[in-house]
């Protein structure tokens, strides 16, 4: 057991942040995720360099005001084209746009929608559950009683309900979504408060006088900041596959391009069994973009938890 | 004026009614920690709390430093309430009395370094150089030297000792007039521990310091404390000076703690406690005094006319009857019944004969010093529990086998220059 | 002679595979007699519980043993005649680890034949024994348990009440789950468990540990009284002191010290003893 104390610094914090992201960089479903997350980064911020057209092309007329002849209707949905009669690499829909280009300028909306309706779920549940965990007594209870409650509330009813109040927009699905999800942040970030008041350094940091806010900042926030990460990356993953979903049943905003609602159109217009280039590709984007959420999200886990 | 005042000092857990006491349709009872503790500690002297597991000597600590309330009574610093404190008061009162808990890889946050937990008690006194200035003073006082190995290392390569250290750090850092020690070096090896209550010595008379020493090691408050207050669930049974309280006791649990420990001089004989050992029925304590279902002076009724053993021994024999204790079970006769109801768990200095040839399990009754009517008595319910009749059993030693210690809790006397709480306390350092 | 400990070497690889191996022990060596209560002093990390479990052949897998014997005064039951007589076929080999004298070398026997002697020979009650329970059985079932698995002849019911009332617990305990009980009661049932196997030896490690005073003085005091041999491993000086006949005193792997206890604590000749010895007697104050 060394009494040099100089010698044991191999722990600081930076150092430890070293190590973690190296374990992470070694992941390889990590890295996988986090690939996948880039590219729909890079089509959310600019969509214009990556999609082949505009988002107002139509086939066979391109951007002008022209109308199709009544064989190139027909024609629509069109499979994969690559140059004859235009391009369109993934075909199109039934009114003549571009999956493709659907696809990624569909990419902004949920990547918006995921970490909007993330961040507001976490910016609501770690606070209560923060404060549920610290201060205990009736704090906890009020809080844990409206936890309860909520929790019995079934999302797509209330999502209905909500749409049926508020018009179908993406706002409202974002609140919807954040309003379901906070619950479960709030409890586990209470579970590991908990934990962590109980120990004895935060005995000493009360005898010392050291005021609430700063014993849970030096104390509590360190344990449960990575834990509310990984719990913001699963709500990112979990609020699009909700709004993909709600987008499919018609509940979210048409007008807006997203990757549900091209499904949804898909299925409106009858074309379920006989255009797989145009059910397939956002079927597969928001699969993928969940997932690469989820392996993320599970490496950071394992990368945190270990320390 | 003590420093430290203990008034009626309760603190119970687990009082509040469940869902499931509702149903059950009974009230919980509460688990009591601390049983109305009276006691005066001086500034400047080493005052120690003496108390094994389970004797609230936990609970004390926490009550002393405000990191809990008592369900009833007071503590009092230097004249004020210490629950009753208004914010600015409370944050005076931190500054003056500071804790030093047993676990040292409990009590430092593995990822704060040594000078930030150092400074914990004087963020929002001292500004930031002279925090920095008065962190490297105290890390040197507790001998954490060269200073700068410390300050910015974190807890994970410290030694236990070392760790220890840094917590005594953190209590001295605010000039405080009290610091509590809960433990301090039960948890680090012999050396280690000889350096740091040396340390400890020191930094007393260097800062004029108050100390409470919490420890369940009788030997460590002998030869630390000034005086003491020996602690048996939740009860304060014996406080006074050091000295004649623990090497002169006037009560039996005190008596018991000298005599179960160890010398290491081989050539003295060794007095091993008479008392049987503690057994695991701590959230029913009973009623009177916690300690006489162990205890060798248990006072018989006053028309006892047997020996005071055979009377401990009948006690524990009613106790066996009615909790239908399966020791009792399958005997052919009365006699046998006795022979094993009527043993003791002691150690074999304090055997009887039969007991000790036995290994242990039997006595002979008829060796025990009891009155006719007594006996009969004994004998009526030992038939009755042959029988498999256990309501006549109890009932046979019902108004025959009653003490004082189990229906009322022994209020304390002041007794030869201490206080002691017992019904019928030690007399003198032969009659133990 | 019941066990005869020589020159025992034990290294442990560290962790991760780098770094050189960490001696243990080094040519520890000590002698135990029939019946007798012995002690083996040592400070946390000085090789004692390596020596405990080195002995039953229950090290980790990182610890080996590199070189030394452990010379018990028995025989695994495979190559005895039924009175426990080694047979003669048996000794005239060499490939056998037994002595001419009917001693085996505990650290040389395949597993199966050193799984024999344990507990029928020579029992270990390991360190927080109170954690050795198992909560799901009855303190009884495990007790009668232990038993049958090294004689399936025994009255394993009658065995474990005797060895619960032999170290004062009441019979109730044998239908008890282990939460029902004390800390200190279930520190007297595990050894009771040992004690109900009836061996030549048994090796307590640290068993006062956790334990009240009164409870320790107990435990002690039925220690000293058992018939079978005691090794008492422990950093705790006054229980040895006051239990052990013999005490030897480990240092970082090296076995520095030993004769009898009253000549090892009155007049040490060594350093580290002395030490030892004079920082218990600090830690309590001068009044002693």
């Amino acid at each position: 057991m060394t009494g040099r104390a100089a010698d044991c610094d191999a722990s600081t914090a930076s150092s430890r942040t070293h190590r973690a992201l190296r374990r992470f960089l070694t992941n390889p479903l990590a890295l996988v995720g986090t690939a996948v997350l880039g590219v729909v980064t890079c089509c959310a911020l600019a969509p214009g360099v990556v999609a082949p057209h505009d988002p107002e092309w139509v086939a066979y007329v391109g951007t002008s005001d022209g109308r199709l002849t009544l064989a190139q209707s027909r024609s629509l949905p069109h499979p994969p084209a690559f140059g004859d009669p235009f391009f369109a690499p993934l075909g199109t829909t039934a009114s003549g746009h571009g999956v493709l280009t659907e696809l990624v300028y569909g990419a902004r909306t949920a990547l918006l929608v995921g970490l909007a309706a993330a961040l507001l779920s976490s910016l609501v549940g770690v606070p209560l559950g923060l404060c549920s965990g610290y201060y205990g007594g009736w704090v906890d209870g009020v809080i844990q009683r409206v936890v309860d409650v909520l929790y019995g509330v079934p999302f797509l009813p209330f999502v209905i309900v909500l749409v049926a109040i508020r018009g179908a927009s993406t706002t409202t699905i974002v609140l919807a979504i954040a309003a379901t999800a906070w619950l479960n942040n709030c409890v586990v970030v209470r579970g590991t408060t908990l934990s962590i008041v109980r120990r004895t350094y935060v005995d000493a940091a009360r005898a010392a006088g050291l005021p609430a806010h700063r014993i849970v900042a030096r104390h509590v926030l360190p344990d449960v900041l990575p834990v509310a990460a990984v719990l913001l990356v699963q709500d990112a993953a979990t609020a699009i596959l909700a709004h993909a979903t709600l987008a499919y049943l018609g509940l979210a905003d048409v007008t807006t391009a997203s990757w549900g609602v091209l499904l949804q159109q898909a299925q409106a217009t009858g074309h379920v069994f006989d255009a797989p280039w145009w059910l397939l590709p956002p079927g597969l984007a928001i699969a993928s973009l969940v997932a690469a959420f989820y392996y993320v999200g599970h490496a950071v886990e394992d990368v945190t938890d270990t320390d | 004026m003590g420093l430290i005042e203990l008034d009626g000092v309760s603190k119970a857990y687990g009082g509040e009614r469940t869902l499931l006491d509702v149903l059950r349709r009974r009230d919980p009872s509460p688990v009591r920690a601390l049983d109305d503790v009276s006691l005066t500690i001086e500034r400047g002297e080493t005052y120690g709390l003496l108390g094994e597991s389970g004797s609230g000597k936990t609970t004390l600590c926490r009550l002393l430093v405000a990191l809990d309330a008592p369900s009833a009574g007071t503590v009092r610093f230097d004249d004020r309430d210490v629950h009753a404190h208004t914010g600015s008061e409370e944050r005076a009162f931190r500054a003056r009395v500071q804790p030093v808990f047993q676990d040292p890889y409990e009590s430092l946050n593995p990822n704060v370094a040594v000078g930030q937990t150092v400074a914990e008690p004087l963020v929002g006194r001292l500004d930031g150089p002279a925090r920095r200035k008065r962190v490297r003073r105290v890390l040197a006082d507790v001998g954490l030297t060269p200073v700068d190995d410390y300050v910015d290392a974190r807890p994970r390569g410290l030694s236990g000792g070392e760790r220890q250290r840094v917590a005594l750090a953190r209590a001295l850092a605010p000039d405080p007039d009290v610091i509590v020690l809960d433990e301090p070096v039960s948890m680090l090896d012999a050396r280690t521990r000889a350096t740091i209550l040396d340390r400890l010595a020191d930094l007393q008379a260097d800062y004029g310091l108050t100390y409470v020493l919490v420890s369940h090691d009788y030997r460590l408050v002998r030869g630390v404390c000034d005086r003491v207050a020996v602690l048996y669930r939740g009860r304060v049974v014996e406080r006074g000076p050091v000295t004649p309280a623990l090497a002169d006791p006037r009560h039996p649990y005190t008596a018991a703690l000298r005599d179960a420990t160890p010398t290491i001089d081989p050539t003295t004989e060794r007095r091993h406690a008479d008392v049987t050992p503690a057994v695991a029925d701590a959230d029913d304590p009973p009623s009177g005094c916690r300690f006489h279902p162990r205890c060798p002076r248990v006072v018989p009724p006053d028309d006892w006319t047997g020996s005071r053993d055979a009377f401990r021994r009948a006690l524990r024999f009613r106790r066996r009857v009615a909790e239908r204790d399966p020791i009792l079970d399958g005997h052919a006769d009365a006699d046998a019944v006795l022979a094993h109801g009527l043993v003791l768990d002691l150690p074999r200095a304090h055997r009887t004969a039969a007991e000790r040839d036995s290994g242990g399990t039997r006595v002979d009754p008829d060796d025990l010093d009891f009155g006719r009517d007594e006996r009969a008595a004994l004998d009526v319910a030992a038939d009755a529990v042959v029988r498999g009749d256990d309501e006549a059993a109890v009932a046979a030693l019902r108004g025959v086998i009653e003490t004082v210690c189990a229906r009322d809790a022994p209020a304390e006397r002041a007794v030869d220059d201490r206080f002691v709480a017992c019904h019928d306390p030690v007399s003198s350092e032969r009659d133990s | 002679m019941l066990l005869d400990i020589d020159s025992l070497t034990v290294r442990y690889r560290a962790s991760g595979g780098d770094g050189d191996p960490v001696r243990a022990l080094t040519d520890a060596s000590l002698t135990i007699e029939h019946g007798e209560t012995d002690g083996l002093l040592g400070e946390s990390g000085s090789g004692k519980t390596t020596l405990a479990r080195a002995l039953v052949g229950l090290l980790d897998d990182a610890g080996e043993v590199v070189r030394g014997h452990a010379w018990l005064d028995a025989v695994p039951p495979a190559w005895a005649d039924p009175d426990g007589t080694p047979r003669a076929a048996v000794i005239a080999d060499d490939a056998y680890p037994v002595r001419a004298d009917g001693a085996t070398d505990l650290l040389a026997l395949p597993d199966e034949h050193r799984r024999d002697l344990r507990w029928a020979e020579i029992a270990l009650v390991p360190q927080r024994a109170m954690g050795a329970l198992d909560p799901a059985y009855t303190v009884g079932a495990q007790i009668r348990e232990a038993v049958r698995r090294h004689d399936a002849d025994a009255d394993a019911g009658r065995r474990a009440r005797d060895a619960l009332a032999r170290l004062g617990l009441s019979a109730t305990r044998v239908d008890h789950h282990p939460h029902e009980l004390s800390g200190g009661e279930r520190q007297r049932a595990v050894l009771a468990m040992a004690l109900a196997c009836d061996p030549a030896l048994i090796v307590a490690d640290e068993p006062t540990t956790g334990l009240d005073a009164v409870t320790r003085d107990r435990l002690l005091d039925d220690l000293a009284s058992l018939d079978a041999a005691v090794l008492l491993v422990s950093h705790d000086l006054a229980a040895l002191a006051e239990t052990a006949t013999r005490l030897a005193v480990l240092h970082d792997g090296r076995v520095v010290e030993t004769g009898p206890t009253a000549a090892v604590l009155g007049a040490p000749t060594n350093p580290h003893t002395a030490a030892l010895r004079d920082a218990w007697r600090v830690g309590g104050g001068a009044w002693d």
